[in-house]
């Protein structure tokens, strides 16, 4: 960490561009020639060779179709949930109009809500947020549900996790929540193993959560939030 | 996503070196991407992608919590080398950690450039689309206020109780 270099630094952002190739002819040849005289950025540059011998870490996400529920994943199996109680921070974000009788579509990756809509955030128990519609976990870490919802809303809330084996109900539903500015969800709970989760909030108006019809899918349709977790790369 | 497996590697590296978690350097590449994404207007520009995960970073710092976490699991073998000083000081993980709290957006963003990403004055004018003579205006308050926090520190070590005469 001692290294100084012995003229004008090249940037990180030029040297991954000269990684890439992506430097022009004559200035590619002035950066070459101060990394053949430059120990201190010589090192930089390894330092972005040695990591690139790693693979990217895939992107837990599809195009979406226009609508916003994913359920172009396949998601793999390897989620042990338990019942748990401390919080931690993953945060999903949804929203509905509340229009009733109408089958609404979660807009995944929106974490603020305004108006009467629905805001749904989990919480990872090192207190990190994951904002968009992707996350990682590592293998046991543990999570907490919070949802913002008008208050008076009458809105009764669960958690579903779908992996191969089906859809698991981590939390007890929450039938009657008071709803208000960032609510945290009764209980907690914790992913392990390998393989990505899709983790959903549901909701319904006025009646409890169906969790029969929501098992039987492989993604929940109507209002509902899903967000793509995939295991953090060792 | 082209971009994402041409660039992904070397954002999260950028997002490493400032946040210096790599757990948290890929969420917020990821959720980058995701938003992106959603946008169906990815650009295939380095540039562009490089500036945004910084103003991920900076705003993911600007939150106490994430501040207090970072400093407690920041990673020290991702600290680079630190090629660019501010009056010799290097300007690690806990300093920015201070910073950000003294420093406005545009600030904070110019110095993050400078001093951790080493680029010359030229470098951070092109990229953000100004003038050499706005980020040197920018650079000389960053060093004034990183001078303050510096003796802050200093005089909090040297009387950690702050006992009165």
């Amino acid at each position: 960490m001692s290294l100084r270099c012995i003229g004008e630094p090249i940037s990180w952002l030029r040297l991954e561009r000269f990684h890439l190739g992506e430097t022009p002819g004559p200035e590619r040849a002035a950066v070459a020639e101060h990394l053949a005289a430059c120990p201190a950025c010589a090192a930089c540059l390894a330092q972005i060779q040695d990591d690139d011998a790693h693979a990217v870490p895939p992107l837990s996400v599809s195009r979406p179709a226009r609508r916003n529920v994913l359920s172009l994943f396949p998601v793999r199996a390897a989620a042990a949930l338990g019942a748990l109680a401390a919080g931690g921070a993953l945060f999903l974000g949804l929203r509905g109009n509340g229009h009733r009788g109408e089958v609404e579509h979660a807009r995944l990756g929106e974490s603020r809500v305004k108006g009467d809509a629905i805001a749904f955030t989990l919480v990872r128990d090192d207190e990190e947020r994951i904002t968009g519609l992707a996350g990682v976990y590592r293998d046991g870490d543990r999570f907490k549900a919070i949802v913002t919802c008008p208050p008076g809303a009458g809105v009764a809330f669960d958690v579903v996790v779908y992996d191969v084996g089906g859809a698991s109900f981590p939390l007890e539903p929450a039938r009657e929540l008071a709803c208000g500015n960032e609510v945290p969800l009764p209980g907690a709970f914790r992913l392990t193993g390998d393989a990505d989760e899709r983790v959903c909030l549901v909701w319904a108006e006025g009646v409890p959560v169906d969790r029969g019809v929501l098992a039987a899918r492989t993604a929940p349709e109507g209002r509902a939030l899903c967000k793509e977790l995939s295991p953090a790369r060792r | 996503m082209e971009a994402y497996e041409r660039y992904g590697r070397a954002l999260i590296r950028r997002a490493a070196r400032v946040v210096g978690n790599p757990d948290d350097a890929r969420d917020l590449v990821q959720s980058l991407f995701v938003d992106l994404y959603q946008r169906d207007d990815v650009p295939l520009d380095l540039p562009y992608l490089y500036r945004a995960v910084t103003n991920r970073c900076l705003t993911f710092l600007r939150d106490e919590s994430n501040r207090a976490r970072l400093l407690e699991r920041n990673v020290m073998a991702l600290a680079p080398a630190a090629r660019t000083r501010c009056d010799d000081r290097v300007i690690g993980i806990d300093l920015l950690a201070k910073l950000v709290r003294e420093l406005d957006d545009a600030e904070t963003e110019v110095l993050t450039y400078h001093y951790l990403d080493d680029m010359t004055q030229d470098e951070i004018a092109t990229l953000l689309g100004l003038s050499r003579k706005t980020i040197g205006k920018r650079l000389e308050r960053v060093r004034q206020i990183v001078r303050r926090v510096a003796e802050a520190d200093a005089a909090t070590q040297v009387d950690p109780g702050g006992s009165k005469p």
